[in-house]
């Protein structure tokens, strides 16, 4: 069962175009959103939230495909983090549950100031003397005070302290205990990835380039090193986004135990991170 | 659309309480303006009454520009309500602030028995619908990008309507002026004409901008 299904999204905005982009994201799973800066992250996000309009194509969400008519229960259903301090800054924490009270049917004060205390949030302290990291924590605790059901998170951590960061993820593993959340988790950081997500999906240029679970992909595909006296075309057929230098080669490949059959000790077979698996698979598709 | 309705009223407090305070103020000027030395008050009062007037008749575009300021559109546009009940609110919201400036005008005009001035106020009212039903037009389309361009584009005609309609009638009855037909025709009944078909634009357009809106990228 899907939270989110997308088929065939089209969108031009400027410069940057989103073509015929597919992808599914799996109920009461952490799916973890990778790409670099422009990739098309937040494009796709506000395309869920209803920020933006397909130009084609449609998205399913929480089983309704209408996100305009069903757009007050869908939003009343998805709590949401954006990447940048958007609150309104004139306001307090306490100011901002009166308006958020209004918006939200399910609103619940007791969360959101169970969270507040929790994160040791000022709740009487103007948004806008908040620091950066106070106004994430804010956005966590507004967005977990409303019972949502799908969890979109806008590159949340990249502002975060690292201890704060580790809490962070704690909180959203506790969430998961209840698998009936979704959570949507677009980052940077992607060890952050590693320690929670379920899932792996890799957008660039506005096309996804893997959705795939994050044991699998990361069972499936190592890190290749060996002496550049080895490859050959064959040899070149298994490895993706081969960096060489003097010193040898690195590549990724998804057969690594037929390139230990041939040359045994000759290539060393490394665990991948998902940052290494990002960077080979850039250079794959530039053709490196 | 009573969600929206909170959040216009809450990011306007000032402005109604502003547009409050001014017809408390004018009214206790009406009750004593018999008074001596209340003269030297009055020129004050005139100039905060067209501020407050300016601010009642431009509240809409002063929220989106506050919002615009606070650049927090993308949290206050992703809370759950439907992009077309924005917009009836949003519309709802002006047709209710065009009232309190009705209400501030009202108890202004008590002051001197200043009455004829209404043909003034319908004249702006009218304008207001008018330049409005554009910008509805323009957000829907665009949401609050340039909205201090938008909100110039909105004042120009008022502006040239206070200088050009509203200064000559107050004049016409200081000096009791028979300036003709023509005159009389724009100084006293283009108001009406102006408010009734300020009034259908203003409806026609929300039709319009509803259509608009939906279709849309808020960011």
């Amino acid at each position: 069962m899907n939270a989110i299904e997308i088929n065939g999204l089209y969108k031009q905005n400027g410069p940057f175009k989103m073509e015929d982009l597919n992808l599914n994201i799996s109920k009461g799973y952490i799916t973890g959103l990778i790409g670099e800066n422009g990739a098309g992250k937040s494009t796709l996000i506000y395309h869920m939230i209803g920020l933006m309009k397909a130009d084609r194509g449609g998205i399913e969400i929480l089983g309704s495909e209408d996100m305009e008519k069903d757009r007050s229960e869908l939003l009343n259903r998805i709590g949401m983090v954006f990447a940048e301090d958007n609150f309104p800054k004139h306001m307090s924490p306490v100011g901002l549950e009166k308006l958020l009270s209004v918006y939200y049917d399910r609103w619940d004060s007791d969360i959101y100031h169970n969270y507040l205390e929790r994160f040791k949030i000022h709740k009487n302290t103007k948004i806008r003397r908040l620091s950066t990291g106070e106004k994430v924590k804010l956005s966590l605790a507004v967005a977990l005070s409303h019972h949502a059901e799908l969890l979109i998170l806008d590159e949340p951590t990249s502002s975060l302290d690292p201890t704060f960061r580790i809490e962070f993820l704690d909180v959203l593993q506790e969430l998961m205990i209840d698998e009936e959340i979704t959570i949507l988790f677009s980052t940077h950081i992607t060890s952050d990835l590693e320690r929670i997500a379920d899932y792996i999906v890799m957008i660039d240029d506005g096309e996804i380039l893997f959705n795939m679970e994050k044991e699998a992909l990361l069972d499936t595909y190592k890190k290749v090193k060996g002496p550049n006296d080895i490859l050959d075309d064959e040899i070149n057929e298994l490895l993706m986004g081969r960096q060489t230098s003097s010193l040898g080669f690195e590549a990724m490949s998804n057969s690594p135990e037929t390139l230990t059959e041939l040359f045994g000790s000759k290539v060393i077979v490394e665990k991948l991170t998902v940052d290494e698996m990002m960077y080979f698979i850039k250079n794959n598709k530039r053709g490196v | 659309m009573k969600k929206q309705l909170y959040l216009n009223f809450s990011y306007s407090k000032w402005i109604w309480l502003f547009g409050g305070v001014m017809i408390i103020v004018n009214l206790t000027l009406t009750a004593f303006q018999s008074a001596d030395n209340i003269q030297p008050l009055i020129e004050i009062i005139n100039i905060l009454n067209i501020i407050a007037l300016g601010y009642t008749m431009s509240s809409m575009q002063s929220i989106h520009a506050r919002i615009r300021e606070n650049d927090s559109h993308q949290f206050l546009y992703a809370l759950p309500v439907r992009k077309s009940e924005i917009l009836r609110a949003d519309c709802i919201y002006h047709i209710i602030m065009l009232l309190l400036t009705v209400a501030v005008f009202s108890s202004y005009v008590t002051i001197g028995h200043k009455y004829h001035l209404y043909y003034g106020l319908l004249m702006l009212v009218g304008a207001s619908l008018f330049m409005m039903s554009l910008y509805n037009i323009m957000f829907s389309q665009t949401w609050i990008q340039n909205v201090y361009i938008k909100t110039f584009i909105y004042f120009i005609p008022l502006g040239i309507i206070f200088m050009f309609h509203v200064m000559p009638l107050n004049n016409t009855f200081i000096y009791d002026l028979d300036l003709g037909a023509a005159w009389e025709f724009y100084l006293f009944r283009i108001p009406f004409i102006v408010l009734v078909a300020g009034a259908l634009v203003y409806a026609v357009s929300y039709y319009f901008a509803k259509k608009k809106i939906i279709k849309s990228d808020i960011i």
